[in-house]
């Protein structure tokens, strides 16, 4: 949020050095209610973007917390190959 | 003192509840090619992947109570012309509702023979190898040509019969779990979580998709 200020005053400096900012105070008026607009428009940006940021890492945060559990459960019930032939013999199945 | 004997004699069935039930239907597809799909243990779990919505609430909402989310073949084994795998099979309830524990996903372990010469599959639940929510599985899969009770274009009649040990004590664990997250009236939760109704008609979803795949 920090940068895109900065980045928009640095946008309203440049502005100045090349005189786009018009003279009259009519239309200083509208150039400020126009950039005011943008910086709304930003803010709301900024602050979607940081919600986005927030839910995905929760996503990535629960995701990793789910392949944990689930090796966890793999390690707890992993198989004895020696059980799995042995069942496969019993069917009727050599190994 | 008898009714402490029945207990002991009858506490065995106290914890499960049996479902059965059975599948026919008649397909435009051969009994080959139904045969090869029915013995593709792997893709078992891209049949339902869009879920089972069992719970309707209107015409357009639905909760999808259960999904396959793993079919992982442990072992195979071919001898002439039958095929015995071992293959892990991993349910997942309420995804899209709930964030259940990992442990609390139905999963059992299957001994599955297809005889490609017979078009046979059966599969049972081994119950030596971990298993949760389900004590006993039964599948019997037979393909035959199509009969009387087909339409002339049918090439085959599919003919299903399976039969469960659902576990009361883990099913009621998933279920005080669950209705905890979701925080629903009672009677919705009842209704939602009446083991023996849903995993009937899960099945016989699931083998619906599974013909039509």
């Amino acid at each position: 949020m920090k940068q895109l200020l900065y980045i928009l005053f640095l946008f309203l400096i440049s502005c100045g050095d090349t005189g786009t900012v018009a003279d009259s105070s009519e239309d200083m008026a509208r150039e400020i209610k126009l950039l005011r607009e943008s910086l709304e428009k930003i803010s709301a940006l900024a602050e979607k973007m940081t919600e986005d940021y927030d839910s995905l890492k929760e996503g990535l945060i629960e995701g990793e917390e789910e392949r944990t559990e689930d090796e966890e459960i793999e390690a707890d019930e992993e198989l004895n190959p020696d059980l799995i032939d042995d069942i496969l013999e019993e069917s009727g199945e050599t190994k | 003192m008898n009714l402490l004997l029945s207990l002991i004699f009858f506490s065995p069935f106290l914890f499960a509840t049996n479902i059965q039930g059975s599948y026919n239907k008649c397909s435009d597809q051969s009994q080959q090619a139904l045969f090869d799909k029915f013995s593709k243990f792997e893709s078992y779990h891209e049949i339902d992947k869009d879920g089972f919505k069992y719970f309707k609430l209107t015409k357009k909402i639905s909760l999808n109570v259960m999904d396959m989310i793993d079919s992982k073949v442990i072992k195979e084994i071919k001898k002439d012309s039958v095929t015995t795998t071992i293959l892990y099979i991993r349910l997942r309830p309420l995804p899209n509702q709930t964030t259940l524990a990992a442990k609390m996903y139905p999963r059992f372990h299957l001994l599955c023979k297809s005889n490609m010469k017979a078009l046979t599959l059966s599969c049972n639940l081994v119950k030596k190898l971990p298993h949760y929510a389900l004590d006993d599985f039964n599948l019997e899969v037979k393909l035959s040509e199509n009969d009387s009770t087909c339409k002339k274009r049918d090439l085959s009649k599919i003919e299903i019969t399976y039969k469960a040990d659902i576990n009361d004590q883990d099913y009621e664990e998933i279920k005080a779990e669950s209705a905890d997250q979701m925080n629903f009236p009672q009677v919705i939760v009842d209704r939602l979580f009446n083991a023996r109704s849903f995993f009937e008609k899960y099945w016989k979803n699931f083998f619906e998709e599974w013909q039509k795949s």
